[in-house]
């Protein structure tokens, strides 16, 4: 299981939010991202969620900043539309791309980028809002638009046109520490047969055990509980050992 | 004098640049023949398909180039990629030739039923601790968890067994992490992507003569 730290960045600050709303200034984005390399992250996910909106990407600076010093993958998401946004990342030092809103309008997309650059390289995000038992819809643009697909379908259409990895986002549980919706997890560790990120709701250490049936090449990408100093990254891997779940030290 | 080269067949180089810097003021990214020529340490880095990236050589007139260096005296080492092109051939997008300078061939990975209840997936993305089953100095002062980022739908079947200086257990499959053949080195995993043990490999890589 890899113990992925998030950051969530609006110009030149790291946010974070409640359902990707109300969002709060938390600080410095490059020093969150130094901290969370040097408490033991496997890996960062920097995601600008205002790029879609504005049609722009501003993680530029900070990614080039952030590859610095830190010597683990860095995925980068957010307002990614062409093969050219995401060469301007890559060359920047993002090691993955995520991409949502774009694929939900043009999927095509996903397949131009996996032929360019690897499929290990393509992550799709998937930000996904119940609406029924057991049902989910995908949303985009941060949250706020809904694609009317079923998030179930939806995977599988990504997961086929070649995306190498799932970022999946419960938008319920997004920034209000409740907990996993471990409904929709169980779901994607029976369908999914690439790599998943789960995201959105850790609570405290103990909802890992949630996780000891999970593949251990999937993730789970922490952002409120790290920011707000619940715990830290050192804790949450010792924990991970002493129930058995397979983490790097 | 030791002279760094890494060959740039495009993609991210930013982080093995910056590894280098660590340790190293001077180097060059490069596609040039002439300076490919006169290197003492390359870096053959490599992200996207096998094929593509053969083709890049051949345009840049580098696969011979590298076919014909004297690897008594040069260091090679592959990463990710970059280490698959070292061998025969790979199987990815159909059959292509790689720059056979150690034996072997490039193969999916292949998950067993066993492998499928685990749930282990493909491209194995993630950290994994590698087996050393032969000493080399490249490994030198790397902590005793010896964990490395992993990102592959591939791996190398090798001809010589002995060449193989490391490896990872991924479900039901031995794969190579690390190979050596004279002074080509081959890692399948990313050292600059791999904190503090990736940085030692590429420490230990650059005092190498």
């Amino acid at each position: 299981m890899r113990i992925i730290a998030r950051l969530d960045i609006k110009g030149p600050n790291l946010i974070k939010g409640i359902h990707f709303e109300g969002l709060r200034v938390i600080g410095d984005p490059n020093q969150y991202a130094t901290k969370y390399y040097k408490q033991g992250a496997d890996e960062l996910l920097l995601i600008d969620c205002v790029a879609s909106l504005y049609g722009r990407n501003n993680l530029l600076d900070i990614i080039k900043k952030a590859s610095d010093e830190i010597f683990i993958p860095i995925t980068v998401g957010g307002g990614i539309r062409s093969i050219e946004d995401a060469e301007k990342l890559f060359l920047s030092g993002a090691d993955k791309i995520a991409i949502n809103s774009k694929a939900i309008n043009d999927p095509n997309i996903i397949n131009d980028l996996a032929k360019n650059f690897g499929s290990q390289a393509i992550v799709a995000s998937i930000q996904a809002k119940k609406y029924d038992d057991k049902k989910w819809l995908a949303y985009y643009e941060n949250g706020r638009e809904n694609s009317e697909k079923e998030v179930l379908e939806w995977v599988k259409e990504v997961e086929d046109r070649g995306a190498g990895e799932i970022l999946i986002t419960s938008i319920d549980r997004e920034g209000t520490r409740d907990g996993f919706e471990m409904e929709l997890c169980d779901q994607f560790n029976s369908i999914c047969n690439i790599p998943v990120i789960y995201c959105g709701g850790m609570n405290s250490k103990n909802d890992l055990i949630n996780f000891k049936e999970f593949s251990e090449c999937d993730g789970i990408a922490l952002a409120s509980i790290l920011h707000y100093n619940q715990t830290d990254i050192e804790e949450i891997k010792s924990y991970a050992k002493q129930i058995n779940l397979k983490v790097r030290f | 004098m030791k002279k760094i080269v890494i060959i740039n067949c495009g993609g991210n180089l930013l982080s093995l640049t910056r590894a280098i810097k660590k340790y190293e003021n001077n180097f060059l990214i490069t596609s040039e023949i002439n300076e490919v020529e006169n290197a003492t340490h390359i870096f053959l880095p490599g992200v996207g398909a096998f094929n593509k990236a053969m083709d890049v050589l051949e345009k840049k007139n580098l696969r011979i180039t590298l076919q014909n260096l004297n690897y008594e005296k040069v260091y090679l080492m592959g990463i990710c990629l970059g280490m698959q092109l070292l061998f025969d051939s790979s199987e990815e997008n159909g059959i292509s030739k790689g720059l056979g300078l150690i034996k072997g061939k490039v193969k999916k990975i292949n998950l067993d039923n066993e492998d499928r209840k685990k749930k282990l997936k493909i491209p194995n993305i993630g950290w994994h601790k590698i087996i050393i089953n032969n000493k080399s100095k490249i490994f030198d002062d790397t902590n005793r968890n010896l964990d490395f980022y992993f990102v592959h739908s591939y791996h190398a079947h090798l001809k010589n067994f002995d060449e193989i200086k490391a490896t990872i257990k991924y479900g039901s499959n031995n794969l190579a992490a690390v190979v050596k053949r004279n002074n080509i080195f081959g890692c399948q995993f990313h050292p600059e992507k791999s904190g503090s043990n990736g940085l030692k490999i590429i420490k230990n890589f650059l005092e190498l003569n």
